[in-house]
C-alpha cells in the first residue's frame, strides 16, 4: 500500500521538473517547481519563476518575511542582495505613508 | 490630505472629548491623544506592490503643555520631541541638555576641581558669561556664605520657586490647565503634523487603554507583505528580465504542445490503438459516474 502511494506520488512530480525545499524553523517540506537556468528562454524563466513565488506567497502566514526570502534566495541562480535592498527602500516608504497628511507639493514648471 | 483624516480626540481616561474652537481659553482640558483613521493604498508607493489597500484607526499622544487660564499665556512645554543634538559636547549627549550650571557642579563633585574665575563654568551650551544661572564667585571649596549657597542652588538650576512646585505648595493663585496647547495645524500641514509628532511617533490603540501590540502586528505584517511583492517583483526583475506580454502565452503554447505529445497506445482485439489527451480525458469523463463515492481516496491516479 505504502509503496502504492509512493508511485503515485512519484507520478504527479512528473519527470522532476519539481523539487522539495525546506521552510522555516520546523523545516516544513514544499513542493516548487525548479528554477531553470538563466540559459533556458524567458518564457520558460518567468513560468518556473512565477510557480515558486505563487507557491512561497502561499506561505507568508505561516512564516516570517526572513524564511521565505532565504527559500527564494537559495533558489535563485542569481544574487538577491540588490533585491532584498530595494525592498528595505520599500518599506521605509511603506512606514512614512502611516504618517502623510498633506499631499505632495505641486511645483510648477518655469 | 493624503492618508491621514482625523477622528477625534480623547484625554488621558480615555474619553473622548469634543473641541468647538481653536482658541486656547475656550479648549478643553486634558486633551491628549487624537485618533487617526488612515487609508494606505500601497500600489501609490510603488506599482509593483501588490496588496489592497489598508484601512485602520489608530491615535498618536499630543504634547501637553501647562496653559495659564488666568493670563492666557502657555507657561511650559511638556514633552518635547528628542532635538537634534549633533553640535553638542560629549557630556551633553550623555547627559542630554540640563541647565547650564548643573554639569559644573557635577564636574566639581566628580574631580574636585577648583573654580578659579567665573568664565570657567560657562559650558558649550550657548548661555552667555554674564548670566547668573552660569557663573559662580571664587568662594574657596568648603566655605558655606549665603552668596555661595545662593550660588550653589543656582547651579542646580534652582534659581526661584518653579511655577509647577510653586502650584504643589500652594503658593500661587493662578488657575492653570494641562494639556493640548498649540495649533490645530496637524492635520493639513506636513511640517506642523511632524513638529507635533515627531516623524516617527509611537502608534498607540484608538483606545488608550488597550494594548497596541495587536495594531502594531498588523502594521507589521502589512509592511512585510509588501516588502516581499517588492523582494519578488526585483528577483523577476533580475532572472526573467522585463519580459513581454508574449511570455504568458509562449508558456501556453509551449504547454499545449508538450501534452498534445502525449499518447496512450494498447492493444484491442489484437488492433493497435493509439489515443491522444484528448481522447482519453473523454474516456475517463464516460467512466467516472460509474465509480464509487470514495474513489478519490484511491491509491491509483485515475487522471
Amino acid at each position: 500500500m505504502s509503496a502504492n502511494i509512493r508511485v503515485a506520488a512519484d507520478a504527479r512530480t512528473g519527470n522532476g521538473n519539481f523539487k522539495v525545499v525546506h521552510l522555516g524553523k520546523d523545516q516544513r517540506p514544499i513542493s516548487v517547481m525548479k528554477l531553470t537556468t538563466l540559459n533556458e528562454p524567458d518564457w520558460r524563466k518567468g513560468a518556473t519563476f512565477n510557480h515558486l513565488s505563487k507557491a512561497i506567497k502561499g506561505q507568508m502566514k505561516n512564516y516570517s518575511l526572513a524564511d521565505i526570502v532565504t527559500v527564494v534566495a537559495n533558489e535563485l541562480p542569481i544574487s538577491t542582495e540588490s533585491a532584498m535592498e530595494e525592498a528595505e527602500g520599500a518599506d521605509d516608504k511603506l512606514r512614512r505613508e502611516y504618517f502623510l497628511c498633506e499631499e505632495p507639493q505641486r511645483i510648477s514648471f518655469l | 490630505m493624503r492618508n491621514l483624516k482625523g477622528y477625534h480626540f480623547f484625554d488621558s481616561k480615555g474619553k473622548q472629548k469634543a473641541v468647538t474652537s481653536d482658541k486656547f481659553s475656550k479648549r478643553q482640558e486634558n486633551l491628549s491623544n487624537f485618533v487617526f483613521l488612515v487609508n494606505i493604498d500601497p500600489k501609490v508607493v510603488d506599482d509593483r506592490i501588490s496588496q489592497e489597500c489598508l484601512s485602520m484607526g489608530f491615535s498618536l499622544k499630543l504634547p501637553s503643555s501647562i496653559y495659564d487660564i488666568t493670563t492666557d499665556t502657555v507657561i511650559e512645554d511638556l514633552g518635547k520631541h528628542r532635538t537634534d543634538r549633533s553640535d553638542s559636547t560629549s557630556l551633553n549627549k550623555l547627559v542630554g541638555s540640563v541647565a547650564p550650571g548643573l554639569l559644573h557642579s557635577l564636574r566639581n563633585f566628580l574631580f574636585g576641581e577648583e573654580i578659579e574665575e567665573a568664565g570657567d563654568i560657562v559650558m558649550d551650551t550657548g548661555a552667555s558669561a554674564g548670566d547668573p544661572a552660569t557663573t559662580l564667585s571664587g568662594t574657596p571649596a568648603g566655605t558655606s556664605t549665603p552668596a555661595a549657597t545662593t550660588t550653589k542652588n543656582q547651579a542646580m538650576g534652582q534659581t526661584s520657586a518653579k511655577p509647577k512646585m510653586a502650584r504643589l505648595m500652594g503658593n500661587t493663585s493662578t488657575k492653570v490647565a494641562t494639556g493640548y496647547y498649540r495649533p490645530f495645524t496637524f492635520l493639513d500641514n506636513q511640517a506642523a503634523f511632524d513638529e507635533v509628532f515627531g516623524t516617527d511617533p509611537v502608534i498607540r490603540s484608538t483606545f488608550p487603554l488597550q494594548k497596541s501590540a495587536n495594531l502594531r502586528e498588523q502594521i507589521d505584517k502589512f509592511i512585510d507583505e509588501g516588502k516581499f511583492d517588492f523582494f519578488i517583483s526585483s528577483c523577476r526583475n533580475y532572472y526573467v528580465g522585463v519580459g513581454s506580454k508574449e511570455s504568458d502565452t509562449q508558456a501556453t503554447h509551449a504547454a499545449c504542445k508538450v501534452i498534445n505529445l502525449l499518447t496512450m497506445e494498447y492493444k484491442d482485439n489484437g488492433r493497435t490503438i493509439v489515443d491522444n489527451p484528448d481522447d482519453l480525458i473523454g474516456k475517463f469523463m464516460e467512466v467516472t459516474p460509474l465509480l464509487p463515492d470514495d474513489a478519490s481516496k484511491w491509491s491509483t491516479q485515475l487522471c
